[in-house]
């Protein structure tokens, strides 16, 4: 029993602190976001085994991970509207080729955070270049350049 | 809300996303007024979880907020008892719920008597007399302890510990 709850409080807190500090993705480019994700790793393992090491346990608390993934990705295929308040939405920042500063100030993304995107994606050089970009769902910023004349 | 006609097919929700900006900034703030209550020590290991409870010649230094599965001491002054034996009664309840493991000094004697186990200690030849009681709350919940301290100079104290899961 311990297990499951185990794994589920920690699963949903995780879930809720990450959707509600805004944070996107952990599986970002910056060094700190890849330390970030082991020390949480690391610090939730405590959380989620608590004194017990063994097999039965472990693997009650995969089981109820997985099952609670499963779970939701039927709940968000089902009602749009848990999809977006798990998974939020993807948001316009550069729509056709102006930049929306005051969304990129909401969702903490620079100037030069797009211009990345557009380098690392479309090997983009300017600013100018750039038709729309995108941060999607998963944190990352899509770029989609200006079709050449 | 679509600003416009956009060539591009993405489904945006501007509604949403500013009701979602609203949301987390107060979340960052009940996060940071969280974080402060920790410093504090309101979620244990800090001042506001300090705390003594004291009744005549007995001092029952404890913390306020613990965890379980993590340890925890208790200590238990009397001052000035003098040679003969000190005897201190705890509630089983709570020594129970505290999983006592070790007690210092080692008892002379502990017998159980209705509620209470009773701890006989040998009387220190000078100053006070410490008892330190460690032990490690098994599960969340609100033990409530009483100490008392038998004999002439008889003292009560009681006191409640929250324990975090």
């Amino acid at each position: 029993m311990d297990a499951i709850i185990r794994g589920a409080v920690v699963y949903l807190f995780l879930l809720a602190l990450f959707r509600l500090t805004g944070q996107r993705s952990l599986a970002q480019i910056t060094v700190f976001d890849f330390v970030l994700l082991l020390i949480i790793s690391e610090a939730s393992q405590q959380a989620l085994i608590g004194n017990d090491n063994s097999m039965t346990h472990g693997a009650l608390v995969v089981m109820t991970l997985v099952a609670l993934n499963v779970a939701l990705s039927l709940m968000k295929q089902r009602w749009p509207r848990v999809d977006k308040l798990l998974d939020d939405v993807p948001l316009v920042l550069v729509d056709d080729g102006r930049l929306l500063h005051k969304r990129m100030d909401k969702v903490r993304v620079g100037e030069d955070d797009i211009l990345e995107a557009a380098r690392a994606c479309q090997g983009l050089e300017r600013l100018d270049q750039i038709k729309y970009a995108v941060l999607e769902r998963n944190g990352e910023i899509t770029i989609i350049p200006r079709s050449q004349q | 809300m679509p600003t416009k006609q956009r060539s591009l097919d993405v489904h945006e929700d501007v509604a949403f996303e500013r009701r979602q900006w609203r949301v987390q900034r107060v979340s960052w703030i009940v996060i940071a007024l969280l974080l402060l209550l920790g410093l504090l020590g309101v979620f244990g290991n800090g001042p506001l979880s300090d705390a003594v409870a004291a009744d005549g010649a007995l001092h029952v230094s404890y913390e306020r907020f613990v965890h379980a599965q993590a340890p925890t001491t208790l200590h238990i002054r009397v001052s000035a008892p003098g040679a003969s034996p000190v005897r201190l009664a705890i509630d089983h309840r709570y020594l129970d719920a505290l999983s006592v493991e070790h007690i210092r000094p080692e008892p002379l004697r502990v017998e159980s008597s209705g509620d209470d186990d009773l701890f006989e200690f040998a009387g220190p030849s000078a100053g006070d007399l410490q008892v330190s009681l460690d032990g490690t709350p098994q599960r969340p919940g609100l033990p409530v302890a009483v100490v008392r301290l038998q004999g002439p100079n008889a003292a009560r104290v009681g006191f409640r510990q929250v324990v975090y899961p």
